[in-house]
């Protein structure tokens, strides 16, 4: 029994690709209908917020340049790319507690894998829904994918960064964790996923850019509408100074308690 | 001398063992000597202006126009003014101008904000001066702002003062383009409604000529109370007879005269009757109709013509108040101080962003460091 000892490299990618596995199993077969609430719950959420708008605002283009449901479909994929990442990276400690007996087993190995799991599950159903919208007719083919690309893994660095922060201020102290779920629904609101920015106020679009998930979101659809006017001061930079000054927090809120999150 | 190899050879080792932050360090510092240093001075003239043009729009306040901001015909022509500024029409004038190529690819310039243009292509050209002209509207203030970066503070106020005055020039010759085709269409248009009513009314006149006649109509008139009073003294002449039989012989001289006198006049009415109408040409209901038909005529070209000389006065006036006027509210700024680079403010952004990235390098390289068997 004389095997040679692994470099941590290869620790880390064999423990990263058993729970990526392991996570993916469970998303897609979690129970029967897994994999079909994973298409129907953003159908079902875009058809409400299409009936909401066309209630709200009338049928008439108010966005220019941008067909109205594709430029929903966007705004809503990107978002949930964010908050998915968020909502259910702040869990991943708490559901991998189990495999923290094996000791190369990490949490925020956990919180890495899910955040992989999520893009990719997300990346594959937008990639679902704009075959399907080009299929249905609709302009859905990105005219400079390389920036929607870049807006897309923006907006998922950003979701990691905030989840991986929020995963270990949620076990340290619960209640700010609370809190980060209640600001999901207003966090739609205010982030032009549904009311496009030129129907704000001028004086107060200002505020609104404040939050860094309108940035990504307007480039996004940058992205897949060319002569799409984007809100003046949409600046990716913000987003990834957020994105950056989160995964340092986050990295160093896993370092610093390591212990006190695989306690318990 | 030993000392400084053992210096030397720490220093080495410490970068050896901290690689990450010696990179990050070591890029840092690279960015500083270039901010700090080497990137040349630009010069940055500042304008905004306001396109005024005469025409009054009546203001209406919908549900519509308060969501998307009231789009009105101002700022659209703003926009299109913007569009223009930024064009390639637009630098090609100013190439031709001010050589603003040779200006901005000049070997004074440091080699990463030069223009680069390997190719001496307008695309290049144009894809730099993007970068160093801005023309933003403000929608708050209705205003067009207009940022020229140079390298010398003269170059940057004759771009700023070429582009307000080369953008006016255009939008006026537009707008005149369009007043002008409508004149000049509408002109034509007078000149064959003249044409017409000058043809209708000789028409008119010949046709008068013709038969002799001024007004058909008026001739039927007169030959009808003609004959009405052929009639009334007819009946006279028959009574006068008819009295005259009761005393006189028939032979006698008087009822021989009254006799002529009443065939005369029955023949002229039946000779009257007939001009009025009669189955060969010539009658007077024949040329009564034909009158009418040609009278008509001279009077609807008359009238399209007068309406066409209205239309055509109205546009000449509109097309003098198409001009707009690019009124000023700033004019472009002679630069006395190179505002442009921020060189404090980018090297404290580098120095953030490149510690933050080499800090979550650094702690993803612990983490991983920490997965042992």
């Amino acid at each position: 029994m004389n095997y040679k000892v692994r470099t941590s490299w290869q620790v880390t990618w064999s423990v990263w690709h058993a729970m990526f596995m392991r996570e993916i199993l469970a998303r897609a077969t979690g129970n029967r209908m897994a994999w079909f609430w994973m298409l129907f719950e953003p159908i079902a959420v875009i058809g409400l917020m299409v009936s909401i708008r066309t209630l709200v605002l009338g049928r008439e283009q108010v966005v220019l340049n941008a067909e109205f449901i594709p430029w929903l479909i966007i705004g809503l994929m990107g978002f949930f790319l964010f908050r998915d990442n968020m909502m259910r990276l702040m869990g991943a400690v708490d559901a991998n507690r189990g495999l923290f007996a094996y000791r190369q087993v990490k949490p925020i190995d956990s919180v890495i894998v899910r955040s992989l799991v999520e893009g990719s599950v997300r990346s594959f159903v937008f990639l679902l829904f704009i075959a399907a919208g080009m299929l249905l007719g609709m302009e859905m083919n990105p005219d400079t994918p390389l920036l929607a690309i870049w807006a897309w893994f923006s907006l998922w660095m950003f979701g990691f960064g905030i989840g991986l922060t929020l995963s270990a201020v949620n076990k340290l102290v619960p209640e700010l964790g609370n809190i980060a779920r209640l600001l999901s629904l207003p966090l739609l609101l205010v982030s032009g996923v549904i009311i496009p920015f030129s129907v704000v106020p001028y004086n107060l679009r200002e505020y609104f850019l404040w939050n860094p998930i309108p940035h990504g979101l307007e480039t996004l659809r940058e992205g897949f509408f060319s002569s799409y006017p984007v809100a003046d001061g949409v600046d990716l930079l913000y987003l990834w100074y957020w994105i950056l000054v989160t995964l340092v927090l986050g990295l160093i809120l896993h370092l610093r308690y390591e212990m006190r999150l695989k306690a318990k | 001398m030993k000392e400084k190899l053992e210096n030397k050879r720490s220093f080495v080792e410490i970068s050896r063992s901290y690689p990450v932050w010696f990179m990050a360090g070591f890029f840092i510092l690279m960015m500083t000597i270039y901010w700090g240093v080497i990137a040349t001075d630009r010069y940055v003239s500042e304008s905004s202006i306001v396109l005024d043009s005469p025409q009054i729009n009546s203001p209406s306040l919908n549900f519509q126009t308060l969501l998307t901001g009231g789009g009105s015909a101002a700022r659209s022509d703003m926009l299109l003014l913007r569009d223009y500024m930024l064009s390639v029409d637009m630098l090609k004038k100013l190439d031709k101008e001010l050589d603003i190529r040779n200006h901005y690819n000049s070997s004074e310039i440091d080699w990463f904000s030069r223009l680069k243009d390997k190719r001496n292509s307008i695309e290049e050209l144009h894809e730099y001066y993007i970068k160093r002209v801005t023309v933003d509207f403000d929608d708050y203030s209705q205003l067009l702002r207009i940022k020229v970066e140079a390298f010398n503070p003269e170059m940057a106020f004759e771009v700023g003062t070429f582009l307000i005055n080369e953008g006016e020039a255009h939008m006026n010759k537009m707008g005149q383009r369009l007043a002008t085709e409508q004149v000049d269409f509408l002109e034509k248009q007078v000149k064959v409604l003249r044409k017409g009513f000058d043809e209708n009314l000789a028409k008119l006149i010949d046709f008068q000529n013709e038969s002799g006649l001024v007004s058909a109509e008026g001739e039927i008139e007169s030959v009808g109370s003609l004959i009405a009073s052929l009639h009334g003294q007819l009946a006279s002449l028959t009574a006068q007879r008819t009295a005259a039989l009761t005393y006189q012989s028939s032979s006698s001289a008087e009822i021989i005269r009254l006799q002529a006198e009443i065939e005369a006049l029955n023949d002229e009415i039946n000779e009257q009757r007939a001009s009025l109408a009669k189955k060969s040409g010539g009658a007077l209901n024949v040329l009564s109709s034909e009158y009418q038909i040609l009278d008509m005529n001279v009077q609807f070209s008359r009238e399209s013509y007068s309406s066409a000389l209205a239309a055509l006065q109205s546009t000449r006036i509109e097309a003098a108040r198409q001009l707009k006027q690019v009124s000023i509210i700033q004019s472009p700024t002679q630069p006395e101080y190179a505002v442009e680079p921020r060189r404090i403010y980018s090297i404290i952004v580098i120095i953030i962003i490149t510690m933050l990235i080499a800090l979550i390098l650094q702690m993803v390289v612990m983490i991983i460091r920490d997965h042992q068997d």
